[in-house]
C-alpha cells in the first residue's frame, strides 16, 4: 500500500529516522552506490519493506484462516493455513496460491534478525527496538521448538484407574504383535498417514514372518456391512466393507480405517484384512503357527511414570450449568514413590517436561456414585517457558523504545508550546 | 434447573402428586382467587427500601431482589419500567411485587414487549388498536396460551441460527410467559385454602394450620408421608369407608400442596444451614417442600422462613401488618445470609444500581459534548474552556467509580464479560484522549473524549438492553483467576480502546483535510498526525502485551501458548496490522495520510477481534458468544469503509492538485524514500 505524496507540508513522515542506506551521515542525500547482488538480497531480507508485506501476508493468512475454521474446523484449517509452506485459497472460486504461515514466518525470522538486527543502527534510541526484536525472535524460536519437538495428547482414566500412557489427538499407528508375546512391534503413523486413498504401502521386518501392505487408508472412516442391493468400489471382506467418510471438522473425531495384506514369507500365502481405529477388539489373524494382532489405535506415548485418578470434582454455580470447577485429585507413582496432586482448571500438574492440564470429565449425566472419568490434556513442550521470557523481554523493549519516544515527544511540545 | 423440581416432585412425593402437576400445567383455571383486592397498590418507600435489598440467589450468585426484579422486566418488557392501571410508571421493584402480591392486577400491565405482530397472528391473537411492535399484557395474551406454549414447543430443538424470526419470538415469548407465571403464581401456596380448618382430622393432626397451613403442613411432611402409607391398606379398628375417605383428603391435602407449592420455585429466598461451601444452593418454598416430603427434613429456621413468608403474602393489603411480616422476614433472611458471608455486598449493589452511574455519564457526555462543540464556535470563551473539560472529567468519574463499584461488588478485575469491555474500552479511551489532549492542548482529543464517551456508553446501555441478562454472572472455571483476567484481559482490551481512539483520531485528520478545514494550518494536521501515531504506538504497546499474555495464560490452562483460536486470531491481527502500519511508515511507504487511512482500516480489525469473531461460534473463547451484534458490525464496517474511501479521495486530489503545480519545479525535489534496504531505527 503506498499512499503518499500529498504535500510535502502536510505529509512529509513525521519523525524522519533514516535508515544508512537513505543519507549520507551528514544528512545530505548519498549518492546511489553500486550494490553487489549478495548486498542487494541481503537489503531485500532486511527491508522496511519485506517486513511490511510479510505482516500483510499474515495478517490475510490469519483472517483467512480465522474464518476458514467455521466451515473446515481448527486441525484442518492449521495444517493448510498455518503449518504450510504453500496452500490454494479459492478467492471467490479462483484459486491463488499463497505463502504458507509457517513459511512467513521463516522469512520474517530472516528479515527480523537482518534488518531488525544485525542492521540496525546501534544507537541509544534503538536500544528499545532491538530488545524487543530478540523478544519477538526468542518467542518464534519458542513456536519452532514447540513444533518440531513437541508432544501433545490426552490421557483419559475413570475414577481409581491409573496409566503410564497418552494418547495422540490426531495421530495414528498400527501395533504389531503376536499373541500372547508381550512385545510389540509399532509402525508409526508418519509412515502412511499421508497415504492417498490409491496408495499402497508395504512394510517389511526382519523380526516378522510376513509382510504388511496397507492400502486404501481413509482418515476417516466406518466399516459397513455389504447389502445384496448395493455395489461398492471397495473390497468386501467377511461381508464387510470400509467406507471412507468426510473428514470432520472436529479432526480427533476422525476414526482412521486401511485395508491390511499379511503376506506370509514362507509359504507367500495373502490374506486381507480391515483395521479399524474405533474396534472393540484389534484385528487378529492367524499367520503360519502363531496369531498376531494387528492394532490400528492412536498413537501412544509411554511416560516414565504413573497417574492414577483418585477422584474427579465438579461444581456448577448454584441453580445453573454454569461450570464452577473441575479438579482432578490424582497420584503420581514414580519409581514406587507415590505424590498426590490436584489437577484444576489454570492449574496443572508439571513434571519431568510433561504437563497435565484438566480438559474434559465425563459422563455429564452419570448418576449421584456412577464413576466419572477425566481427561486430562498431556503435553510435552521444552519450550514451556520460552514465552513468559519472551513477553518479559519485548515488554521490556517496546517500554524502552516507546518511553523515549514519548519524551522526546513531550519535549517537542514543550518547545512548541514555550 | 428449577423446572426439574416439577419431576423431582413427582419422584418425591409419589404417584399422588402427578395428579397435582396435572393441574399445574394449567394454572389459569386451577389458581385461586387472591385474598387481596384487584387494585393498583401503592407501595411505601419503607416497603421498597427492605424489598430491595433483599437478598435472593439467583443465576449462581447472591443479588438484591431489585436487581432481580431489574433485569427480569427488562426481559420481559424491554425497558425498566411498566405502567400501572393508573397510566403511571412503576419501578422493575414495584412491578415484580404487584406481580408477586397482587397477579390479577399484574396481568393487566403491558408487561410483554412484542416485536412483530406476526406473532400474535401466529396465536390468532387480534391486535387491531396495536403497533407492530407493542407491549401486551398476560391478559390480552392468555387465551392463545395454549397455542403458543404448542408452537414453541415445535421450535424449541431447533438451533437458534435455525429459526425463523417468527419462530424465535414465539419461543422468546413463551418462555417470557413462563417465567411471567412463575412469579405470579409464586405465592400461590399462601393464599389456597386448604381446607385443613374444616377437617377435624386433619386439624388435629397439623397444629398450626389455622395460621399457616403450608407451612404447617410442609412441616408434617415426613408423618403425612407415613399417614399416607398406612392408609393405603386396610387398617386394624378402622372401618373401609372411613380410611378411604380419609385417604381421600389426604390425597387432595397433598394434591394442593405439590400443586401450589410447586409454583414457588422462581425465587430462592432461604439461605440454607452452613457455609457456602457446604450447601451452596439456596432454597425456594417449592425445595422446602420437596425437602419435607422427601428424605430431608428441612431445617427449622428454613421452615421458619417459610412461615414468615405465607404470613407476609396473607398480611398483603394489611399495610401495617405487612410491613411487620416484612421486617421479620427480612431479619431472618438477612441473619442468615450474613451467617453465610454472603451479605455483605448485597446493601452496595442496590446503591450501585440506584447510583445509575452509566447512564447518569451518558447524559454528560452529552451534555460535554454540546459543550465542547460551542467551544469550537467560541474558543476564546473562558467560561467554556474550563466548562468543558470539566463536563468531560465528571462523567469519566462516574463511569470509573461505577466499574471500581462492579469490581468491589464481583471482586474481579474490571473486565470478565463482553458488556464489561463496552465500560472498561469507553473508559480507557476517555482517559487516553484527556492525556493526550493535557499534552497537545488543540481540543481535538477532548472533543474525541466527550464523543467516544457518549458513544461507549450509548452502546453499553444498548447492550445491556438488548442482552437483559445480569451483567455481573458467575464466571464458568476456565475464567476463574483474577491474576490473568486482570493482566491478559485487560491489556489486549487497552489495546483495543488505543486501536479506535487512534481511528478516531485518524477520522478528523481524514475528514479535515478532505473538507479543506485549517488547510493552511499545517501544524494542526502535524499535531493530528502526531496524535495518531502516539496512540497507535500506545495501542501497538498493549496489543502485544496482551496477546502474548493470553498465550501464556493458554499454556498455563490448555498447554498450548498458540492454538489459532479466533480470538487469539483477532488480538493477533491487530498487532500485525499496527506492525504493518509502523513499518510501512518507517520505510516511508505510507505517511500522515497513509497511517490515519491504515489506523481506520484498524479499527476495523479492533471490531472484528472483539465483535465478529464471538459470532463466528466456533474455539475455545466462544462463551463471549452473543447474539444479534452483526448488524451492528456491518454498519460500523460499512461506516469505517466509508472514511477509507474519503481517505483516498484525499490522496487522489491532492496527487492531482500537485502535478501542474509550477512551483514543484522549482521546489527542490524531497528526499523521497523508495525501498528500504536495511531497518534504521524502529
Amino acid at each position: 500500500m503506498k499512499v503518499m505524496d500529498s504535500p510535502k507540508s502536510l505529509d512529509e513522515p513525521e519523525e524522519a529516522e533514516p535508515s544508512s542506506s537513505r543519507t549520507s551521515d551528514s544528512g545530505q542525500p548519498r549518492q546511489p552506490k553500486r550494490r553487489s547482488v549478495v548486498g542487494l538480497v541481503v537489503d531485500f531480507l532486511g527491508s522496511y519493506g519485506l517486513a511490511t508485506v510479510l505482516f500483510l501476508l499474515l495478517l490475510l493468512l490469519t483472517y483467512l484462516g480465522t474464518i476458514e475454521q467455521v466451515e473446515m474446523g481448527l486441525f484442518e484449517t492449521q495444517k493448510k493455513y498455518f503449518n504450510s509452506l504453500f496452500l490454494v485459497h479459492e478467492f471467490f472460486g479462483v484459486p491463488m496460491l499463497l505463502p504458507g504461515v509457517y513459511l512467513l514466518l521463516v522469512i520474517l525470522a530472516v528479515n527480523l534478525i537482518v534488518g531488525g538486527m544485525i542492521r540496525l543502527r546501534k544507537h541509544k534510541t534503538t536500544i528499545g527496538v532491538l530488545i524487543a526484536h530478540f523478544g519477538i525472535l526468542f518467542m518464534m524460536f519458542g513456536g519452532l521448538v514447540k513444533y518440531e519437538f513437541g508432544e501433545e495428547g490426552h490421557m483419559t482414566l475413570f475414577e481409581n484407574q491409573r496409566s503410564n500412557a497418552f494418547q495422540s489427538y490426531h495421530d495414528w499407528e498400527l501395533g504389531i504383535s503376536k499373541a500372547g508375546s508381550g512385545e510389540e512391534m509399532v509402525i508409526g503413523g508418519d509412515r502412511f498417514q499421508d497415504m492417498s486413498p490409491n496408495e499402497t504401502r508395504t512394510f517389511h521386518s526382519g523380526n516378522l514372518p510376513f509382510e504388511v501392505t496397507i492400502s486404501r487408508y481413509a482418515r476417516n472412516s466406518q466399516p459397513m456391512p455389504k447389502g445384496p442391493m448395493f455395489e461398492v468400489d471397495q473390497p468386501v471382506i467377511d461381508g464387510f466393507f470400509l467406507e471412507p467418510r468426510p473428514l470432520e471438522p472436529q479432526a480427533e473425531q476422525n476414526i482412521a480405517g486401511a485395508y491390511l495384506t499379511i503376506k506370509d514369507k514362507a509359504t507367500g500365502a495373502e490374506q486381507q484384512a480391515i483395521v479399524w481405529g474405533f474396534s472393540q477388539k484389534p484385528l487378529s489373524l492367524a499367520v503360519g503357527q502363531d496369531n498376531w494382532i494387528f492394532d490400528l489405535r492412536k498413537k501412544r506415548t509411554v511416560l516414565p511414570f504413573t497417574i492414577v485418578l483418585d477422584q474427579f470434582h465438579h461444581e456448577f454455580h448454584p441453580g445453573t450449568r454454569r461450570p464452577k470447577l473441575f479438579m482432578s485429585e490424582v497420584t503420581k507413582i514414580e519409581d514406587g514413590h507415590e505424590q498426590q496432586y490436584k489437577i484444576e482448571m489454570n492449574q496443572p500438574l508439571r513434571h519431568k517436561g510433561y504437563t497435565f492440564y484438566q480438559s474434559g470429565w465425563g459422563p455429564e449425566n452419570a448418576a449421584p456414585g456412577q464413576p466419572l472419568f477425566s481427561t486430562f490434556s498431556v503435553v510435552r513442550n521444552p519450550a514451556d517457558q520460552y514465552p513468559l521470557i519472551a513477553c518479559v523481554i519485548v515488554t521490556l523493549g517496546l517500554l524502552v523504545h516507546f518511553g523515549q519516544k514519548l519524551t522526546r515527544y513531550l519535549r517537542a511540545e514543550s518547545k512548541r508550546s514555550s | 434447573m428449577k423446572n426439574t423440581i416439577r419431576c423431582l416432585l413427582v419422584l418425591t412425593l409419589g404417584w399422588w402428586a402427578v395428579d397435582a402437576y396435572g393441574q399445574a400445567e394449567a394454572p389459569a383455571s386451577t389458581t385461586p382467587a387472591p385474598k387481596p383486592p384487584a387494585q393498583s397498590p401503592a407501595w411505601s418507600k419503607d416497603v421498597l427500601d427492605v424489598f430491595s435489598t433483599l437478598p435472593i440467589q439467583d443465576e449462581g450468585r447472591v443479588k438484591p431482589l431489585s436487581t432481580y426484579a431489574n433485569f427480569k422486566l427488562l426481559k420481559l418488557n424491554g425497558r425498566r419500567k411498566a405502567m400501572n392501571l393508573n397510566g403511571e410508571s412503576i419501578t422493575p421493584l414495584e412491578w415484580l411485587l404487584d406481580c408477586l402480591f397482587y397477579p390479577d392486577v399484574a396481568k393487566q400491565y403491558k408487561t410483554f414487549l412484542i416485536q412483530n405482530s406476526e406473532v400474535l397472528d401466529a396465536l390468532k391473537l387480534t391486535h387491531a388498536d396495536k403497533k407492530k411492535r407493542d407491549r401486551y399484557s398476560y391478559a390480552e395474551l392468555e387465551s392463545g396460551r395454549q397455542t403458543l406454549f404448542s408452537l414453541a414447543q415445535q421450535h424449541a430443538g431447533k438451533e437458534t441460527k435455525d429459526m425463523t424470526p417468527l419462530e424465535f419470538q414465539v419461543v422468546n415469548l413463551a418462555q417470557n410467559v413462563h417465567e411471567f407465571e412463575a412469579l405470579i403464581h409464586y405465592l400461590d401456596f399462601a393464599r389456597h385454602d386448604y381446607g385443613v380448618a374444616a377437617n377435624k382430622r386433619l386439624s388435629e393432626f397439623i397444629p398450626g394450620a389455622s395460621e399457616t397451613p403450608f407451612t404447617a403442613i410442609v412441616t408434617k411432611g415426613h408423618e403425612l408421608r407415613n399417614l399416607f402409607t398406612v392408609l393405603s391398606q386396610p387398617v386394624e379398628g378402622v372401618d373401609e369407608a372411613t380410611r378411604q375417605k380419609e385417604l381421600d383428603s389426604l390425597k387432595t391435602l397433598v394434591s394442593d400442596v405439590g400443586t401450589y407449592g410447586g409454583f414457588a420455585f422462581a425465587l430462592s429466598l432461604f439461605p440454607p444451614a452452613g457455609t457456602p461451601k457446604e450447601a451452596p444452593t439456596w432454597q425456594s418454598p417449592a425445595e422446602v417442600m420437596e425437602d419435607a416430603f422427601g428424605a430431608h427434613v428441612p431445617p427449622a429456621h428454613e421452615l421458619a422462613m417459610l412461615a414468615s413468608l405465607e404470613k407476609l403474602t396473607m398480611a398483603t393489603g394489611n399495610p401495617v401488618a405487612f410491613q411487620t411480616q416484612l421486617a421479620s422476614l427480612q431479619d431472618q433472611i438477612v441473619k442468615a445470609a450474613e451467617s453465610r458471608g454472603e451479605y455483605a455486598k448485597v446493601p452496595l449493589e442496590v446503591s450501585f444500581y440506584k447510583g445509575n452511574y452509566f447512564y447518569n455519564g451518558l447524559v454528560l457526555y452529552v451534555l460535554s459534548f454540546v459543550l465542547v462543540a460551542l467551544l469550537w464556535l467560541m474558543p476564546h470563551n473562558r467560561v467554556l474552556g474550563l466548562a468543558a473539560p470539566v463536563a468531560i472529567v465528571v462523567p469519566t468519574i462516574l463511569l470509573v467509580i461505577g466499574i471500581t463499584l462492579r469490581c468491589i461488588i464481583r471482586g474481579r478485575p474490571p473486565v470478565t464479560t463482553l458488556y464489561e469491555t463496552i465500560l472498561f474500552i469507553t473508559a480507557v479511551v476517555v482517559i487516553v484522549a484527556l492525556i493526550v489532549e493535557y499534552m497537545n492542548r488543540r481540543k481535538i482529543a477532548l472533543s474525541l473524549a466527550a464523543l467516544m464517551g457518549t458513544i461507549g456508553l450509548f452502546l453499553a446501555n444498548k447492550f445491556e438492553m438488548k442482552e437483559a441478562v445480569d451483567t455481573m454472572p458467575e464466571l464458568v472455571a476456565v475464567l476463574d483467576t483474577n491474576f490473568w483476567l486482570s493482566t491478559h484481559v485487560t491489556t489486549v482490551t487497552m489495546g483495543y480502546a488505543a486501536g479506535l481512539l487512534a481511528a478516531a483520531i485518524a477520522h478528523i485528520y481524514i475528514l479535515g483535510r478532505l473538507l479543506g478545514i485549517r488547510r493552511e494550518d499545517t501544524a494542526f494536521y502535524k499535531s493530528v498526525a502526531r496524535m495518531t501515531y502516539g496512540v497507535l504506538c500506545f495501542g501497538l504497546f498493549f496489543s502485544v502485551l496482551g496477546t502474548v499474555l493470553g498465550g501464556i495464560w493458554a499454556n498455563d490452562s490448555w498447554g498450548r501458548f498458540w492454538g489459532w483460536d479466533p480470538k487469539e486470531n483477532g488480538a493477533l491481527m491487530i498487532v500485525l496490522w499496527e506492525l504493518a502500519i509502523l513499518h510501512s511508515r518507517m520505510g516511508g511507504y505510507i505517511r500522515d495520510l497513509g497511517v490515519a487511512i491504515a489506523c481506520v482500516f484498524g479499527a476495523i480489525i479492533v471490531a472484528f477481534s472483539w465483535w465478529g469473531v464471538n459470532l463466528l461460534g466456533v474455539g475455545l473463547h466462544s462463551y463471549g458468544f452473543t447474539n444479534g451484534i452483526a448488524q451492528a458490525l456491518f454498519i460500523f464496517y460499512g461506516f469505517q469503509g466509508v472514511i477509507i474511501l474519503l481517505g483516498f479521495v484525499v490522496w487522489i486530489r491532492e496527487r492531482m492538485e500537485k502535478r501542474p503545480a509550477p512551483e514543484r519545479a522549482i521546489s527542490p525535489p524531497e528526499p523521497r524514500p523508495t525501498k528500504r534496504s536495511a531497518k534504521a531505527t524502529g
